[in-house]
């Protein structure tokens, strides 16, 4: 993990923007993991008495129309959306990474069998074939979670291959085979971890990706489904009654908006600090 | 690009859209639940009944045969949900709002991302640029339903200008395309931005002003020509995301397009429509890719035919 304190990565890190972005994270990911603490009610306590109420000392943000406080919902929604975000980011880098370094290092048949499949992946845009496979996948939580990392493992699987193709012809792998190291040690002992640097940048994107998809997916009700609490899932609660309460949709698209936004921020300054060649990759 | 290269093209895509909806076929016919499967549970002699009338108590083989012999013929069947209705009128109902709204959001975008990036280019590291460059990271940052809600509640609700929801004058489409085109903006004008950079601090320009072309020329002759190839490389891509991705907007504006109906379709698992939907969204794609093909292979004769350096 030398690459994560590098000097690059130590420079970025004195960043004005990256500095917040990364306390901001910080403060949500620590908030997720004590939610049952932080939050003042439980996410799906109903009390119909207390039905869409201002904010007030006893709910911070107000109520929805089930009673619901609506700022502890926020909470879990945010321990929900992070935690799916994450979780099918590592994923899908671990299975695109196997997948690429494969196909990189072994070519040939391999090689052209496994890019066939990812580009079938990739005739969709990732969304639509999630919403495909939520259909035979169920909604759910278990749903989301496969249907987000069949579509996201690709392009990285694409990125991996392509870098262990280039890599295979330097020196220092040559050197390697030349002492007699067979395949295995190759890629993961001297290969991938020289990948570190891209690969980091390829997971930081990957992760607000994945939480914008499954927004997405919560949102048109084809996603995690009522009474669990996630961004999208409040985002799509509060719109139907957005007429006369907008504060349902506004606060939790703010915790979805500056989340992604410090997710943004983080990938493009590790990508400008560890892959400046890349930079014009979006 | 000769004709053959284009028919050879057409033909691979024809066989990929054949091998895809084979595996969708089967994908929604081994997906649990049926598209009879309720609220309530209906009768056994009524669902025996719906699963002879369309077909579905035949074996699994039988019906891909009769959907291909059918499909073939243009046919692509009758929907679960809208009883009665063929797939292929509701396709072509709804397909008029969904490329309205897509394509309007394209051309807005892809405009609106050169101009502005060419202007951030020129003004880099000042205001406008540092402006610019927090409205594009916002454009990649929000949801576009998130955007869509905002507008609508400030446009609509607040100061009643543009209507809510639904497809009935053509002011119903200046919110639901500007919610739409807001993110490609931004990816449009990060990309000519940079490359336009890239493009007036190389060498060939240094030498260009040196050599005393005048500043204009620089822009519009070199760099901007230079920058435009991997920008119009990137635009097949955003049309295609844009033709079959508008389907939240839909569902938030209430426009009955190809999105709101393929969405609708998946969850009451009418899978004629549902094929039927994804099929046209195939053909988008397929489409889009080739026109972005040949657009660079024009641009850019370093590319060989299928648009990738030869």
């Amino acid at each position: 993990m030398t690459v994560v304190m590098s000097k690059p990565v130590r420079k970025l890190i004195r960043r004005p923007l990256v500095a917040i972005s990364l306390t901001l994270l910080f403060v949500l990911i620590v908030g997720s993991v004590l939610a049952p603490w932080v939050a003042t009610h439980a996410y799906d306590l109903q009390d119909i008495e207390a039905r869409l109420q201002p904010a007030s000392a006893e709910h911070w943000m107000g109520t929805d129309s089930l009673g619901r406080d609506l700022y502890s919902r926020i909470v879990y929604g945010a321990r929900m959306s992070l935690s799916v975000g994450i979780m099918t980011a590592l994923l899908s880098i671990t299975l695109g990474t196997l997948v690429g370094a494969l196909a990189g290092y072994r070519g040939g048949i391999i090689d052209t069998v496994l890019m066939r499949i990812v580009d079938l992946f990739t005739i969709f845009p990732s969304v639509l074939t999630a919403i495909l496979l939520t259909v035979v996948l169920g909604r759910g939580l278990s749903g989301i979670l496969i249907a987000l990392v069949l579509t996201s493992w690709v392009l990285h699987a694409r990125l991996v291959r392509n870098l262990v193709l280039k890599a295979k012809s330097l020196p220092y792998v040559e050197a390697a085979r030349a002492v007699g190291l067979s395949g295995f040690p190759i890629v993961f002992r001297h290969i991938l971890p020289n990948l570190m640097g891209p690969m980091l940048v390829s997971l930081t994107y990957q992760i607000p990706n994945n939480i914008m998809a499954e927004s997405f997916l919560s949102f048109i009700g084809l996603g995690l489904q009522p009474p669990l609490s996630s961004w999208g899932i409040l985002a799509n609660e509060g719109f139907r009654a957005m007429k006369s309460y907008p504060h349902l949709t506004i606060y939790p698209g703010l915790a979805l908006f500056v989340t992604l936004t410090a997710l943004q921020i983080l990938g493009d300054s590790l990508q400008e600090g560890l892959d400046p060649h890349a930079r014009k990759l979006i | 690009m000769n004709i053959k290269v284009i028919l050879r093209r057409v033909l691979a895509s024809i066989g990929l859209l054949f091998l895809l909806s084979t595996l969708l076929f089967f994908l929604l016919r081994f997906a649990p639940g049926g598209p009879f499967d309720g609220e309530r549970a209906l009768p056994e002699e009524v669902k025996l009944a719906l699963d002879a009338a369309y077909g579905l108590d035949q074996p699994i083989l039988t019906q891909y045969g009769r959907w291909l012999a059918q499909s073939a013929r243009g046919n692509l069947g009758e929907s679960f949900q809208h009883l009665g209705v063929p797939v292929t009128e509701i396709i072509g109902e709804s397909i008029g709002p969904s490329i309205t709204i897509g394509g309007f959001a394209f051309v807005l975008a892809i405009a609106l991302g050169i101009v502005t990036g060419v202007i951030a280019a020129s003004r880099w590291n000042r205001p406008s640029d540092k402006i610019f460059l927090f409205l594009s990271h916002t454009g990649i940052s929000l949801p576009n339903f998130l955007l869509a809600s905002l507008l609508i509640l400030l446009f609509s609700l607040k100061l009643d200008w543009l209507p809510p929801a639904l497809w009935e004058s053509k002011l119903s489409a200046v919110l639901p395309v500007l919610s739409l085109a807001f993110r490609p903006w931004a990816l449009i004008h990060r990309l000519t931005r940079s490359e336009m950079l890239e493009n007036l601090h190389s060498d060939y320009l240094r030498t260009a002003r040196a050599k005393g072309l005048p500043e204009w020329k620089i822009y519009f002759k070199h760099a901007l020509k230079n920058a435009l190839v991997p920008v119009l490389a990137y635009a097949g891509p955003i049309l295609a995301a844009l033709l079959t991705g508008s389907f939240v907007i839909e569902l938030v504006f209430q426009i009955p397009g190809l999105g709101k109906y393929f969405v609708s379709a998946v969850m009451n698992r009418d899978y004629p429509l549902v094929m039927g939907v994804t099929l046209t969204f195939g053909v988008f794609l397929i489409v889009c890719n080739l026109i972005t093909d040949l657009v660079a292979y024009r641009m850019d004769p370093r590319l060989n035919e299928e648009g990738r350096p030869a």
